[in-house]
């Protein structure tokens, strides 16, 4: 779920993830098919002190910097490479993974989606953040990576809805978020 | 895609209840004059970031790879000049003229 | 019920000096017993001074509620249970109702939906009715512009997103439900004189509604983009004196629009950051940063130093400003993180300061800044405040 990003694990951490994107808002309008122009987001994660984050805390773990490169291939930390845009609870720890609902939830059609670089093959792929709705919300790592949020009358960028607004018979209780891929971004 | 696939699904048939599926209605919508205009004046293409040759672009890609039925062979392509001929005055009422629309022609059903 | 030991001692210890003082006699009463179910009630009219705390409790969003502060004493009044993802209470202007669009499932997180306007009593804070309204109530990060009353108090105002966007309209004087205004491309409520409205679109470009008795739209216009939503978009968190509305934008120019002769009209921007100001990386920020106080003509705004698109960051100072002067006037040092702020209407305002990750109510002298109290166990998430 992609709006709820006021809820940071702490003013210096909030501080380093955001980098300057507002560049980003225009390109996003390029398509993916049939034209040339390829949106990517930078993937700069900020890092939190050590021992602040992990599973038992329930948050999402990320150390500092060079404990990344461990992160980033790891699908419930929060520096995972796929989570460049993601806010919410991560379902790999939730009973889900980055690509599947936990048992007994829906994944929502209608979703927030961006763009991240795999840093393993060097790709930008389209990630698609379907959330899982039908239960409480999972309440363990809390991931709040949002970059290039629009307000709520552009909807298709704003994580400030609830995208589980859309999941057919589950509606609105939120769970966790997923970080499906789409495709690779041409 | 990232500006329309969030809701209106990859493949364009949506979430029922929610969002309506397009494969079906793409070709029927092409085929008269109203539902062309309505094919670029929804908030979704009109509001999209997209130049009007590259909506232009973006809607003839969906008709030929999204719509559930064939494309008749004197179905005009959207050009440029279409688009921004309707493009510059937005739909607010969107419901309404697609609920005309579609009770204006048969419709084969969503798949 | 038996006294505790100690009380039994300490009488004991005492007794030969009451009986000296008092005389034989004399003896502590008994209290006698409370009476059952003894329930407070409200006195009405509600106070300027008073304070609803929505809140959405992320962690167990089934558990919605507004509680009631009282920003002079300090003490808790009560609270509305308020459902799923709840966003906001409306208050009739006549302070005879409390509306609040609310959510429920059958079967808590699950089941079959609906959505209702439950009307409450503002004194004994329990049901009085509600009205089911379309299961379409945009589920978002509560914003005040979600529900609206019109200027008249006739028409309840609510925003849908399904995704399609539309708006419930629902008659309080016959308490029903009567229809929906499409208004796709368009979000939010922001009212503009008796019956009507404007909605912020995804191009810049407000879409401004009337609604005729029955509150069906008889007029809809949409005006050109008047804002650069690519560039420098609004924030949604308007606030309004008479008959202009403030919206601050993502690098903090204020935008006055102005309605007249029921056409919206843009009035020049201002910035509320000096150059040197924006060059420390000072920009507004929060959820409901910005608050008015009509009869002084000024405009609060939270502020924080941060890079760009932080946005929806909290700040620890509130900025104050002359809407006639167009210039900032005081600089209030906040105790705590601020992400919520509101202003009461009355001669001698109280600035209320909240963040939806802490529990704690603040309360500000809105004109001298000093803090007057802090009000601790607010709730879990809270959001958006709203003063009578």
């Amino acid at each position: 779920m992609k709006w709820l990003d006021s809820l940071t694990e702490g003013s210096a951490r909030a501080l380093a993830k955001r980098t300057s994107r507002r560049g980003f808002i225009g390109s996003l309008g390029a398509i993916l098919v049939g034209v040339s122009t390829v949106p990517l987001l930078p993937v700069a994660r900020g890092a939190s002190p050590p021992g602040t984050s992990g599973p038992s805390t329930g948050k999402a773990p990320g150390g500092p910097a060079d404990d990344k490169a461990k992160h980033v291939n790891d699908p419930t930390s929060c520096d995972y490479w796929r989570h460049c845009a993601i806010d919410g609870y991560l379902c790999g720890c939730c009973g889900g993974s980055e690509n599947s609902c936990p048992p007994g939830t829906e994944m929502s059609a209608i979703t927030w989606v961006g763009t991240c670089h795999n840093p393993v093959d060097g790709r930008d792929y389209v990630v698609s953040y379907n959330d899982c709705c039908g239960k409480s919300t999972c309440g363990r790592c809390l991931c709040n990576r949002n970059e290039r949020d629009t307000p709520l009358y552009v909807p298709f960028q704003s994580n400030d809805y609830n995208w589980c607004s859309g999941s057919g018979k589950t509606n609105i209780p939120y769970h966790c978020s997923t970080a499906r891929i789409v495709s690779v971004a041409k | 895609m990232l500006q329309c696939m969030g809701c209106h699904t990859p493949d364009g048939r949506g979430e029922p209840g929610h969002v309506p599926s397009i494969r079906n209605t793409l070709v029927p919508f092409a085929n008269t004059p109203e539902g062309r205009k309505f094919l670029v004046q929804v908030p979704g293409s009109a509001q999209s970031k997209l130049s009007d040759g590259e909506l232009a672009d973006v809607l003839n890609w969906m008709i030929d790879n999204l719509s559930a039925m064939p494309k008749p062979p004197q179905l005009g392509r959207f050009t440029a000049v279409e688009v921004a001929a309707y493009r510059r005055t937005p739909l607010v009422l969107v419901a309404t003229v697609r609920a005309r629309l579609v009770a204006a022609q048969p419709i084969p059903p969503a798949q | 019920m038996k006294s505790p030991r100690w009380v039994l001692s300490a009488a004991v210890a005492c007794a030969p000096l009451a009986l000296a003082l008092l005389g034989p006699a004399a003896a502590l009463a008994a209290l006698p017993p409370d009476p059952l179910a003894t329930v407070q009630s409200l006195p009405r009219p509600a106070s300027p001074h008073w304070v609803w705390v929505n809140d959405f409790v992320f962690s167990h969003m089934v558990s919605g509620k507004a509680m009631l502060v009282d920003g002079d004493s300090g003490r808790f009044l009560g609270e509305l249970d308020t459902g799923f993802g709840s966003q906001r209470v409306v208050l009739a202007p006549d302070g005879q109702v409390i509306y609040s669009p609310e959510t429920y499932f059958s079967r808590g997180t699950r089941g079959v939906r609906t959505d209702v306007v439950t009307l409450y009593d503002p004194s004994h804070l329990s049901p009085l009715g509600e009205i089911v309204i379309p299961p379409k109530r945009s589920s978002n990060m509560p914003m005040i512009s979600n529900a609206q009353l019109t200027d008249d108090g006739r028409f309840l105002l609510i925003y849908n997103f399904t995704p399609a966007q539309s708006i419930t309209v629902v008659d309080t004087r016959s308490r029903k439900f009567v229809g929906e205004v499409e208004t796709s491309g368009c979000a939010l409520i922001f009212p503009t004189g008796a019956r009507s409205f404007f909605s912020l679109c995804a191009d810049g470009a407000l879409l401004h509604t009337v609604l005729d008795d029955t509150g069906h739209a008889s007029k809809s216009d949409r005006t050109q983009p008047l804002f650069d939503v690519d560039h420098d978009p609004l924030t949604e968190k308007g606030v309004r004196v008479g008959d202009t509305w403030y919206f601050v934008s993502f690098s903090g120019m204020l935008y006055p629009f102005k309605w007249e002769q029921g056409s919206v009209k843009l009035l020049q921007a201002w910035p509320l950051l000096s150059a040197a100001e924006k060059a420390q990386s000072w920009r507004p920020g929060g959820l409901q940063q910005l608050a008015v106080h009509t009869g002084l003509n000024r405009l609060y705004a939270i502020m924080h130093q941060g890079p760009l698109e932080t946005h929806k960051d909290p700040g620890r100072e509130v900025w104050v400003y002359d809407l006639v002067r167009q210039a900032r006037i005081q600089k209030i040092a906040m105790k705590n993180n601020s992400g919520s702020i509101q202003v009461t209407r009355d001669s001698h305002p109280l600035l209320f300061s909240i963040f939806i990750e802490s529990t704690v109510l603040d309360v500000y002298d809105a004109t001298t800044g000093n803090l007057l109290r802090s009000v601790t166990d607010i709730g879990t998430t809270p959001t958006v405040l709203v003063t009578p």
